[in-house]
């Protein structure tokens, strides 16, 4: 049997509202559905992601499902999208917005993303410095390649504080 | 001229080569270079988490750079884009800015939206120049091609103050004409970002740019963001084998394809920590048997 639910119970407006406050250069209410921005997508045939279609489930609010979908995550932020809009929609940053609303309402988010996060917390950078095998078989790093030591936040216990305090924000 | 150099997270961590060419041949063009210190990641790659985190971030970090005398050099196109949109952000709304300042006040810090700053390849381009790095030049590349790979935020997002042309981006292709090679600009997306989740789709993006090179007869793929460079460069043997690419193109750096048209030998641009088939070309210039 197919289920068939009313768009006003898939619907919710006070997200999008949520949504719209990122600080982020972005209208996804301006789209009129040209379709330019999925004709170029880098990623549009290799992730069937189409990002007119994410743009206007978002403009229609249908964005509960969208939070816990793939497809938000399935962007590589290469801003043709955003080039191509005569609206100025910014597709890229309408997944962006998507992407830090659903890190507010604690959806699964890619570990990828929080490794770096704790990696900054501890040293300032999203990755440790790593040992690189060179040609000739030696093992390379800052220190024998005598590149400067490159100093992170000074006092870093505060540092973690503030990142803290911003990386939790909802608005200003 | 002296420029506060912040080579970002990736070079400063894994892209040893970048960050090494770069330093080698500023020296040798007469540049003079500052570490900062108290520094941190623009935030950029974080953005998908929280907006607000991303812009901290960079506020903070310019706020750090602001207070020297000299502009400041970055080589990641991410880091450029991060703090040109950041500022665009900052200096629009004055809630953001006022919740910044707060907040870098418990670090004795204040965002005061000051900082010059310009990418390698603009320092190379519009403040060194072609005629002076032409006139430092030892060896002529003619014969060679390379695929010239900008980046994707060299020149994108249009509507942004960006380092080049949004249209027809022309700085790193007249950067390696004037060493005698002839360029041929490819501008997609190499595929760092979509790799941070689908590891496949990154490769085979990457992939595609090295088959674009080698579908061109390019003796090689030339660089400027360190984010091409894990994909491309240090990712290479996977990349191409995503991509079924069968030929060897080597992918090198600006400033190590620059160093060598110096006259310096491959290990002073740090040519042995590619992963790239580099040994190709460097036999070819004589430098290998």
């Amino acid at each position: 049997m197919v289920e068939v639910s009313l768009l006003s119970e898939l619907a919710d407006m006070k997200l999008l509202d949520e949504l719209l406050k990122f600080p982020l250069e972005l209208d996804p209410l301006a789209c009129l559905q040209c379709g330019k921005c999925t004709s170029g997508c880098t990623v549009m045939v290799l992730m069937e992601n189409y990002p007119s279609r994410v743009v206007e489930r978002v403009r229609l609010g249908l964005i509960p499902a969208l939070l816990k979908s793939d497809l938000i995550w399935a962007c590589t932020q290469c801003q043709k999208c955003r080039d191509a809009c005569p609206q100025k929609v910014s597709p890229v940053e309408v997944f962006i917005a998507l992407r830090n609303l659903a890190v507010l309402k604690g959806e699964s988010v890619p570990q990828s993303y929080l490794k770096m996060l704790s990696t900054l917390l501890e040293r300032g950078f999203i990755q440790e410095e790593m040992k690189v095998l060179g040609s000739d078989s030696i093992e390379y790093d800052r220190s024998n390649l005598n590149l400067p030591l490159l100093k992170g936040p000074k006092n870093l216990e505060k540092f973690q504080m503030n990142v803290m305090k911003a990386f939790e924000k909802e608005d200003v | 001229m002296r420029y506060v150099f912040f080579p970002g997270c990736l070079s400063a961590t894994q892209q040893y080569a970048y960050e090494f060419s770069a330093l080698t041949v500023l020296n040798e063009l007469g540049v003079e270079i500052i570490y900062p210190e108290n520094v941190n990641c623009c935030g950029f790659p974080l953005r998908s988490l929280n907006s607000y985190g991303w812009i901290y971030l960079s506020a903070r970090l310019m706020s750090v750079l602001e207070d020297f005398d000299a502009p400041t050099l970055l080589l990641c196109n991410w880091c450029h884009e991060s703090l040109t949109y950041a500022i665009r952000l900052l200096s629009g709304n004055s809630e953001l800015l006022e919740w910044v300042n707060e907040l870098l006040k418990e670090e004795d810090l204040e965002f005061k939206g000051n900082l010059k700053f310009k990418h390698l390849i603009e320092v190379l381009h519009d403040d060194i120049g072609l005629e002076k790095i032409s006139s430092h030049l030892k060896r002529k590349l003619e014969g060679y091609c390379f695929s010239i790979h900008p980046g994707c935020y060299s020149f994108r997002p249009g509507d942004h103050p960006k380092m080049d042309s949004n249209e027809k981006p022309l700085k790193l292709l007249e950067l390696v004409e004037v060493l005698g090679a002839e360029g041929r600009n490819h501008l997609d997306c190499c595929g760092w970002a979509i790799s941070k989740t689908s590891m496949d789709v990154g490769l085979t993006l990457s992939g595609n740019r090295i088959k674009e090179a080698a579908d061109s007869s390019c003796d090689g793929i030339i660089i400027s963001c360190p984010h091409g460079g894990e994909i491309m460069e240090t990712n290479y043997m996977d990349s191409a084998k995503a991509s079924n690419v069968k030929a060897d193109i080597p992918v090198l750096y600006y400033p190590q394809l620059l160093g060598l048209a110096l006259g310096l030998k491959p290990e002073k641009v740090a040519l042995h920590l590619n992963k790239s088939p580099v040994a190709v070309l460097l036999r070819r210039l004589g430098y290998l048997n």
